[in-house]
């Protein structure tokens, strides 16, 4: 006889609807009946515990606290931080790309610069973009960008010198207009 | 004013706008990052941390999910950066703060106390996927936009946990998962 997976026990336990078939078969087999009742009890034990109360004073102390920290931090900008090397070439592949859909923007403009136009981005703002994605998770969204360019910047990035990087970044955040 | 209103404002530097978005949204910050970590104290010092970090990046939030979505991710990455670096030490006492710890009955406070050690030795984003989905009611989208993870990868951790519940507590309550066929 065969039962139902344990995947589908959990994800009927879960609150998923049964499939077809699967209604008779629990109406059928105690085996399978007897799991997801257990797999339901369980998850109501869970369901009905209960959280800490937290006192109402320690919400206001917490904010408070948040607001203490933003006090001296400008909304939108990351705190300076040290470079890590690793991502120094991602970020100037991406600016590299970015200045060569500048430099050909009569043909069609590539996406960073649509949303620097689109959001209005000053060139403070949008460096810190092309730098903040360059350290989160946007890897795949940065190097989906090059690959569309159509060009393999890397020689060209690692021919530079830190200071011709530094240069280069700044000259996309200060002239790459969109 | 709706977040959206506020988030503009605070974007412009009003901190006043922030602090609503802060005190609108900290409890279920709070609670998601404690279902991660499992420590009252730890959990309210990385929800305040989110916070001021979500005011750094204010510039880059677009909109494209809620700001409480956004800044729950956040937490849960500052959650898993916490994890990481005080691994391998897991509390059973801490984590109990997370999950269960009253129920009526004598028994079920035994299960119970065997699901807090087995929740809390639960990898951290199965704990979480499961205590989100049966603690906070929320979907597997919810949890996904949450996690930054795709639907299936929610559904399979949610899974992982449950099996991984049911083997920790198999000598408990439960019968045996059998190695027979399965329908599918």
């Amino acid at each position: 006889m065969s039962h139902i997976s344990s995947e589908r026990v959990a994800a009927l336990a879960g609150g998923e609807d049964a499939r077809r078939g699967e209604a008779r078969h629990l109406a059928a087999c105690a085996t399978c009946a007897r799991r997801l009742s257990e797999t339901v009890a369980l998850l109501e034990v869970i369901r009905r515990s209960e959280d800490p109360m937290i006192p109402a004073e320690r919400w206001e102390d917490n904010a408070a606290r948040v607001a203490e920290r933003i006090a001296v931090i400008k909304p939108g900008r990351a705190r300076p931080r040290r470079w890590r090397w690793t991502t120094v070439p991602l970020a100037a592949a991406l600016a590299l790309s970015v200045l060569s859909g500048v430099r050909d923007s009569h043909h069609r403009a590539p996406p960073l610069a649509d949303i620097r136009q689109e959001r209005d981005l000053d060139a403070g703002e949008f460096d810190c973009l092309v730098r903040s994605m360059a350290r989160s998770n946007a890897d795949f969204g940065i190097m989906e960008l090059v690959l569309s360019r159509g060009v393999s910047p890397w020689a060209e990035i690692a021919a530079m010198s830190p200071e011709e990087l530094a240069g280069f970044l700044d000259e996309i955040g200060t002239n790459g207009n969109g | 004013m709706d977040d959206g209103d506020l988030v503009r404002r605070a974007k412009g530097g009003d901190t006043m706008a922030f602090g609503v978005l802060v005190r609108r949204h900290q409890p279920m910050v709070f609670r998601t990052v404690l279902r991660l970590v499992g420590h009252e104290d730890d959990a309210m010092d990385i929800t305040q941390d989110a916070f001021v970090r979500a005011y750094e990046r204010l510039g880059s939030f677009r909109g494209e999910s809620t700001f409480g979505t956004w800044v729950c991710r956040i937490g849960i990455n500052l959650g898993l950066n916490h994890l990481r670096a005080r691994r391998p030490t897991v509390d059973p006492e801490d984590a109990r703060l997370a999950a269960p710890s009253l129920v009526s009955e004598v028994r079920e406070r035994m299960v119970a106390r065997r699901l807090d050690e087995a929740i809390a030795a639960l990898p951290p984003r199965q704990r979480l996927t499961l205590l989100l989905k049966v603690k906070d009611g929320k979907t597997h989208e919810e949890i996904a936009a949450v996690l930054g993870c795709a639907v299936g990868t929610s559904k399979a951790a949610f899974h992982a946990a449950i099996r991984n519940l049911r083997a920790s507590m198999a000598d408990v309550i439960l019968s045996e998962e059998d190695d027979e066929p399965h329908l599918e």
